[in-house]
């Protein structure tokens, strides 16, 4: 028999993961994007994109309606021709495009985010009442759900657009109603499977309610995906503003979008290149930074939720 | 002295599911749990001991009242737990559950403190400075420093982990702890700390142990009484000392001589069973034992043994008692 | 000659030292026990001996010698032509282990394919073979069953068999019946024993429970080796190590195990935890959590002398401190 002289049990330390300070899950995450350069990189574009939307009413040298008559189709400064009144030069209708394209950043942003919010936020509930409702609920919310993917993303919008009629307002809705499916999907099969997880079973032994263990204890356990998906479909929801700016069912002239200017100058590809060719590359480069972004997200979340698991 | 309060009482528990039966197929009964009675008392154990398919897992979930049984009784501080369900908040607060994996069985995105708060939170109208005073002491009492409550699950080992889930089932001071497997996935220098640490806290607090095992020598020491499960039935049970010295079931005697043992002189003759333990889909008649069991005579093919007393101990088998 | 000679194996992952330089030697038809708890090493060592340890893990050996050939200096061709041939590995869970996607059939007949080129009806009657061999009941059907579909003591059994198909002389076992019921263990155990007899085959037994590894080691020759934190701490025979321990570590080990508190109400608990990473100690790895601490200890590293790696081993005879 052994003289053990602890009756009461030593403290032990916590195996640490490196340095004295706690990491929190979020410090972690930070640490693990920063290591993705090309999503540190997209990240600090995609700030500095957001930035100048903010302030474009300070940085534009224009107003964006503005017409110029004695300026029509002015090439852009590095060209023959150039102004430096006109850094982008000017559309057809003498706007200066490098004001055009600061307020439509601040539309094609402020519709990415809405309609990102708006398919968010219910899609989760939806998600999570199917998950844990799933004998009664899941069925009815999945086929609603189903009926909703039958349609192409695009044609879906343009179909609301058409219903309720073009403008700001609308396009959020119509590429929100878009982008729901996937979230009330995702949510669903994530909190699915968090549901057969211990950590959930001790929560109901604990006492919680059912919305306490819907909000508190299993969707945060899912926001991973959900982020992932969120910043993906953000670029997405620019492109499709983009599409139906350029169909002319979206934003209203003469509010500056992106797509609408594309649309206005299809006619003046050969004369005046510039009005097509510069905003094609805004949108192409915001949407590769969001991406690029979203991918050093999923990288950064995922390693994490398996590790932490 | 008084003999102790009967905390929990388990008066013929059952549990059954119906699976399958879409289409053309025709639906089938699980007998998960058939029948299981038990009376368990203030500052004792129970070790309930079987192999996979059992039902002591399923047992597991009727007595922290995650599911309500088909029938029988279950009976808390004399209070019938399945009368409602869910079950009252009171009733809720007196069994809690320690969890096999402790990689599992906490949420990985809340810190310590919050995870050992939530109970508090649900269940007492403590403010937020008293709750914590009540999670510091709880951790300096499990063994692990208070400082480190802010820190996430991943940063601890196993047995750190552990240690945590059982702070969390006895913040409440519950009348009763279900411990499924608490120790089965930790080292055994690990393992024999949160033994100790179980049994110091019944002899502070009182609390009572259902305490599910595989591992035979682990009951040995912390059981006071003992159940074997053999597809959803208790075929032998008693005081340790009756069930596991001088075991009467067949099964139990098998169980008991297929444990490795350490020293050449402790070894047992084994005695081998035939075949797999039948799916709880499809049971034996009669003794669900009978396919397997060495010493099975043609009664044990029809009829089912009902458990009684044989050598200071409950059996459910016919040749019990018998030479 | 030794079947399978290691002598200094290291296995790094970044600056951490999963394995630090250990030795094993096992002879033909002879049992080598490795014994240890999570962090010991005891798994990577072996992973490292198949080849199974990938970038960012670094390997090294001063030896690493299988029937005399060098299997450090050999071609990976050559080399993955013993691995999985001549030396096999069967895993712990083995739901974990087969393809979730093939029939358990299958995967053996790839096995057989791959190593052996049988083929038609000799490819068959093998298969059947083996499945009988390792006692699976009513084997013709369950050749076309899925892993899903068995318990796990027959997925275990499936892995045996795919472990046995090219008749290995060296069989190396982690934790193989660590995640099975008690008679269920104890039927693979036997399994494994007959197997080990009637092939002649050597077996190297991964396992942290201290009974398995004695039942099986009084039945058969037999080595034993003791890790913790990547290193060996101490290595014999049976009655030597169980009986008379010699390493804090082992005697720890013993002490903890409940039959050896009957009546107590506390177990004799080692108290703290494995080193990790970041808190390796500088002296003896045993040395923050052990009751016989010395100075010396914390100051330097003990080397593996006489079987053991401690400055004071157990019993301290009429000579005092051992100075090795």
């Amino acid at each position: 028999m052994s003289a053990e002289a602890t009756p009461q049990p030593q403290p032990s330390p916590a195996r640490r993961e490196g340095g004295p300070d706690v990491p929190s899950p979020l410090g972690e995450f930070a640490r693990a994007f920063a290591a993705n350069r090309g999503a540190l990189v997209a990240a600090f574009v995609f700030a500095a994109i957001v930035v100048a939307a903010v302030f474009a009413p300070w940085i534009a040298p224009h107003d964006p309606v503005q017409q110029y008559r004695e300026h029509l189709l002015t090439p852009p400064l590095w060209q023959a021709g150039g102004l430096a009144q006109f850094p982008f030069g000017t559309d057809e209708l003498g706007r200066c495009l490098l004001s055009r394209l600061l307020y439509g950043a601040r539309v094609s942003l402020l519709i990415g985010l809405a309609s990102v919010l708006l398919a968010l936020l219910p899609g989760v509930a939806l998600g999570l009442v199917a998950a844990f409702f799933e004998r009664y609920a899941s069925p009815v919310i999945m086929r609603a759900m189903d009926i909703l993917l039958a349609l192409p993303g695009l044609l879906l919008a343009i179909c609301v657009v058409t219903i309720l009629g073009p403008g700001l307002v609308n396009t959020v809705i119509a590429i929100a109603v878009g982008a729901l499916p996937g979230y009330v999907r995702l949510t669903r099969g994530s909190a699915l499977a968090e549901l057969q997880r211990d950590y959930v079973v001790a929560s109901r032994v604990a006492g919680a309610g059912t919305l306490r263990l819907m909000f508190d204890t299993v969707l945060p356990n899912c926001m991973a995906p959900l982020i992932v998906a969120a910043t993906l479909s953000f670029s997405s929801a620019i492109l499709e503003t983009a599409a139906l700016g350029f169909l002319g069912l979206g934003v209203q002239p003469p509010l500056p979008e992106w797509g609408s200017m594309l649309s206005a100058a299809r006619d003046y590809i050969e004369r005046a290149p510039w009005v097509v060719t510069i905003p094609g590359l805004t949108i192409l480069v915001t949407v590769l930074t969001i991406n690029l972004m979203g991918d050093g997200l999923r990288d950064a979340l995922d390693p994490k939720l398996r590790q932490a698991a | 002295m008084s003999d102790p309060a009967v905390v929990m009482q388990a008066q013929g528990l059952a549990r059954h599911y119906r699976v399958g039966g879409g289409g053309f197929a025709k639906a089938s009964t699980v007998r998960a749990l058939d029948g299981v009675s038990f009376s368990l008392s203030a500052g004792r154990t129970l070790a309930v001991v079987g192999e996979s398919g059992c039902g002591k897992s399923t047992l597991a979930r009727q007595l922290t009242l995650i599911e309500p049984p088909t029938s029988g009784r279950l009976l808390i501080d004399g209070q019938d737990a399945a009368a409602s369900h869910p079950p009252p908040l009171a009733l809720r607060r007196r069994v809690q559950m320690v969890f096999q994996n402790p990689y599992a069985s906490l949420n990985p995105r809340k810190s310590i403190a919050q995870a050992l708060a939530e109970p508090l939170v649900i269940h007492t109208a403590l403010s937020t400075g008293e709750r914590q005073a009540r999670v510091a002491a709880m951790l300096e009492r499990v063994g692990l420093r208070p400082e480190h409550a802010q820190r996430y699950p991943h940063m601890f080992s196993g047995g750190q982990r552990q240690r945590v889930a059982v702070a969390r089932a006895m913040m409440l001071d519950p009348a009763i702890v279900v411990a499924d497997e608490p120790t089965s996935a930790l080292d055994l220098s690990i393992q024999a700390q949160i033994l100790n640490l179980f049994m110091d806290l019944q002899v502070a607090t009182g609390t009572a142990y259902v305490f599910i095992s595989h591992n035979l020598s682990v009951v040995e020491h912390v059981a006071h009484d003992v159940a074997v499960m053999y597809l959803g039935r208790i075929v032998e049970q008693g005081p340790k000392a009756q069930v596991l010295g001088t075991p009467q079931h067949p099964y139990t005697q098998a169980l008991l001589s297929a444990v490795p043992t350490l020293r050449a002189q402790d070894e047992r003759q084994r005695i081998p069973l035939v075949g797999e333990p039948p799916s709880p889909l499809n049971p034996p008649a009669g003794c669900a034992f009978h396919t397997r069991c060495p010493r099975a005579v043609a009664r044990c093919r029809s009829e089912v043994p009902a458990l009684r007393t044989v050598v200071g101990r409950e059996v459910a088998c016919h040749l019990a008692g018998t030479p | 000659m030794a079947l399978l000679e290691i002598r200094n194996l290291r296995v790094r992952f970044g600056g951490f030292t999963a394995v630090d330089g250990v030795d094993f030697s096992v002879e033909p038809g002879e049992l080598l026990g490795i014994v240890g708890e999570s962090g010991s090493g005891k798994s990577v060592s072996m992973m490292a001996l198949m080849g199974l340890i990938d970038a960012p893990g670094v390997v090294s050996a001063d030896a690493l010698r299988f029937d005399g050939r060098d299997l450090l200096a050999m071609a990976p061709v050559e080399r993955r032509r013993i691995i999985g041939r001549e030396i096999a590995m069967v895993f712990q869970d083995a739901l974990n282990s087969l393809n979730p996607a093939h029939r358990v059939g299958d995967q053996v007949r790839e096995v057989l394919r791959l190593h052996l080129g049988l083929k038609g009806a000799a490819l068959e009657s093998r298969v059947l073979e083996l499945f009988e061999q390792v006692e699976i009941p009513d084997a013709r059907r369950r050749l076309d069953a899925y892993p899903h579909q068995m318990s796990g003591g027959m997925n275990q059994r499936v892995m045996i068999a795919m472990a046995m198909a090219c008749k290995p002389r060296l069989l190396i076992a982690d934790e193989p019946t660590t995640a099975l019921d008690v008679t269920i263990q104890a039927q693979v155990m036997a399994l494994l024993q007959r197997l080990q007899r009637d092939q002649g085959m050597a077996l190297v037994l991964i396992t942290h429970d201290l009974a398995v590894v004695a039942q099986m080691a009084r039945q058969a020759r037999h080595r034993l080796a003791v890790m913790y934190a990547g290193q060996v701490v101490e290595q014999g025979t049976l009655p030597a190590l169980f009986d008379a321990p010699r390493h804090p570590y082992t005697e720890a080990l013993l002490a903890a195990l409940p039959e050896h508190s009957r009546g107590a109400t506390r177990l004799n608990a080692l108290p703290g935890i494995v080193p990790g990473r970041h808190d390796r100690p500088t002296g003896c790895l045993l040395a923050p959590r052990c009751r016989y601490v010395q100075p010396r200890c914390v100051g330097e590293r003990p080397p593996l002398a006489h079987d053991v790696r401690c400055f004071f081993p157990r019993p301290n005879t009429n000579n005092g401190a051992h100075d090795v």
